[in-house]
């Protein structure tokens, strides 16, 4: 048996498929959390941090377009990062190309991003954000973004068959991350120290690009050209890191 | 003849290369087309496989232990022969069996044969692109309904859509599960959810080669004779088949050979009577294997 590129998309879809259904099959909402949980987050945040926003955007606003896209990076690596490990039994019976259980939990991430979209479009309608042509550059954004998470996520993967201890140094990266990629409030009340250093984080030009295509409608050359460097290079060095140690992998597993 | 089948090769070949795309074999597969044209043809030939482990002494399985390990000097390594300079042929139309005690290697040289190891030493050829690789419920999962997982299921297999929405209601009548598909299979018997595996697995049209992990024991005994048939069938449709099994019946019923591994060693290829009576003559004595006779069966 051979695998095309039309069945490698079936395989993902139906491993994507299976991801989500178990996420959720315990629960009486099930999918409905996707768009519940931003919209409880955001009322939290914006309780606690809503002074903090400058004037012309509303707080809620601003939080959620970041936050929307800052998760879909850090659940996609989580879980993603795990994928090789949950997925044994397959990995060792079955010819499928290895890569496909880290991109299906790639996907199930978009899958997700797509269902929190909703409650992003729910907050926009209800805050009367006036929308222009460049939100046509958010969903440019967040294909970089996934594929920029693809390369970081096969990087962790790898690393996760030989040490497991990087899931906790991931968990600790990730809360570290959350909070100096101006997800709370903007860059600008940052210390001019951190600022500069938070400006070249990728994690937070992912998250900005959709915030000023949505919200202020503008976007910046110099910050697509790092939102484009940043995917390619993440891409390309997970791959390779993958494709040198995949011999390894299977016999460790 | 002969010519015909190698015309169809390099054709399904061509076909396959651009697939290969997207599926890497991590190691050389040897093309057969240069093969001799001989009345018997070669299908599998393992030549002095040898499959090395290396197996940490100590379990360590973090960075932090790792250091302490390595400064205290205590990271060894013992090398664990799981195969050892095994050679067999396998030929167009055979059924071989493979057997041997558990641990000896037997799904180790399934695994090497079609594709998912790689050997640390010696050579497999064979086409792989015509090899298929049937073990049951890989990929089930308990979570999901009876219909979810023949979807799941057979897209890890190899099926399209469209073939499995064609086959679906043959599947599940195969199966005889037509009143439990939207269960969820955490609900279902050990004995359905393999009926639902060996369904899925045979659904398609035989591969050219055949591998069978351990998949003829499955269901009550009205089930297996059913499976076995399917089984047969596809031997019948002229197809290799390399079989892994405990039970020497079905050995000696459906294999024109049979290999024996025991402890990664290849101890006996021949005809299936005289392979499998040492075998047994094996385990009766008491002191190559501590199995207690009465485990004999």
């Amino acid at each position: 048996m051979e695998y095309g590129l039309k069945q490698y998309i079936f395989v993902i879809r139906e491993l994507t498929s299976r991801e989500i259904k178990r996420k959720y099959s315990r629960s009486v909402l099930g999918i409905l959390w996707s768009v519940l949980q931003p919209l409880l987050f955001m009322f939290v945040m914006t309780a606690v941090f809503s002074g903090f926003t400058l004037n012309d955007i509303s707080y809620p606003v601003y939080y959620l377009t970041g936050y929307t896209t800052w998760s879909m990076f850090s659940i996609a690596t989580t879980t993603a990062m795990t994928a090789y490990e949950d997925n044994k039994l397959l990995f060792q019976k079955t010819k499928l190309p290895r890569e496909v259980f880290v991109l299906s939990r790639d996907y199930t991430s978009l899958v997700n991003l797509g269902f929190s979209s909703i409650a992003l479009l729910l907050v926009l309608i209800f805050f009367k954000v006036q929308i222009k042509w460049t939100v046509v550059v958010f969903f440019i954004d967040v294909i970089f973004e996934l594929i920029f998470t693809i390369g970081i996520s096969f990087l962790l993967a790898t690393i996760y068959v030989f040490y497991k201890d990087i899931k906790f140094i991931w968990q600790n990266i990730i809360v570290m991350l959350v909070h100096m990629i101006a997800i709370f409030y903007p860059i600008e009340r940052y210390p001019d120290s951190v600022r500069e250093f938070t400006a070249h984080n990728p994690l937070f030009i992912y998250p900005d690009i959709a915030r000023k295509s949505i919200i202020n409608g503008t976007c910046e050359v110099d910050q697509l050209m790092a939102m484009f460097m940043w995917a390619i290079g993440a891409l390309l060095i997970g791959l390779i890191i993958f494709k040198l140690a995949e011999n390894s992998i299977i016999k460790k597993i | 003849m002969i010519l015909g089948n190698r015309k169809r090769r390099k054709i399904a070949e061509n076909k396959s290369s651009r697939g290969n795309k997207y599926f890497k074999d991590s190691f050389e597969v040897e093309d057969l087309s240069e093969l001799k044209e001989s009345e018997e043809e070669t299908v599998i030939s393992v030549q002095n496989v040898t499959m090395k482990f290396r197996v940490a002494t100590q379990n360590v399985s973090g960075i932090k232990e790792y250091f302490i390990q390595l400064l205290k000097r205590n990271i060894t390594y013992r090398e664990f022969n799981a195969l050892d300079d095994v050679s067999f042929d396998v030929y167009k139309g055979e059924v071989v069996g493979i057997i041997g005690t558990n641990g000896s290697g037997k799904s180790t040289i399934l695994k090497i044969v079609s594709g998912v190891l790689r050997p640390t030493d010696g050579t497999v050829k064979v086409d792989r692109k015509k090899v298929q690789l049937l073990t049951l419920g890989t990929g089930f999962d308990m979570e999901l309904t009876g219909r979810e997982n023949v979807y799941l299921n057979g897209a890890i297999i190899g099926y399209s859509r469209e073939f499995l929405d064609a086959h679906y209601d043959e599947i599940v009548a195969f199966a005889e599960l037509e009143d439990f598909m939207d269960e969820k299979v955490k609900n279902y018997s050990s004995g359905m959810v393999s009926r639902l595996g060996f369904a899925i697995a045979t659904a398609g049209d035989a591969a050219e080669i055949l591998i069978l992990d351990e998949v003829l024991s499955v269901g009550d005994e009205f089930f297996r004779k059913k499976s076995l048939a399917r089984v047969k069938e596809m031997i019948h449709g002229g197809s290799t088949v390399l079989l892994v099994s405990h039970s020497m019946p079905t050995i000696k019923e459906n294999c024109s050979k049979v290999v024996w591994i025991e402890k990664g060693k290849l101890r006996m290829i021949g005809k299936p009577e005289l392979v499998c009576k040492a075998y047994q003559q094996m385990r009766e004595t008491p002191q190559t294997t501590s199995t207690k006779a009465s485990e004999v069966s």
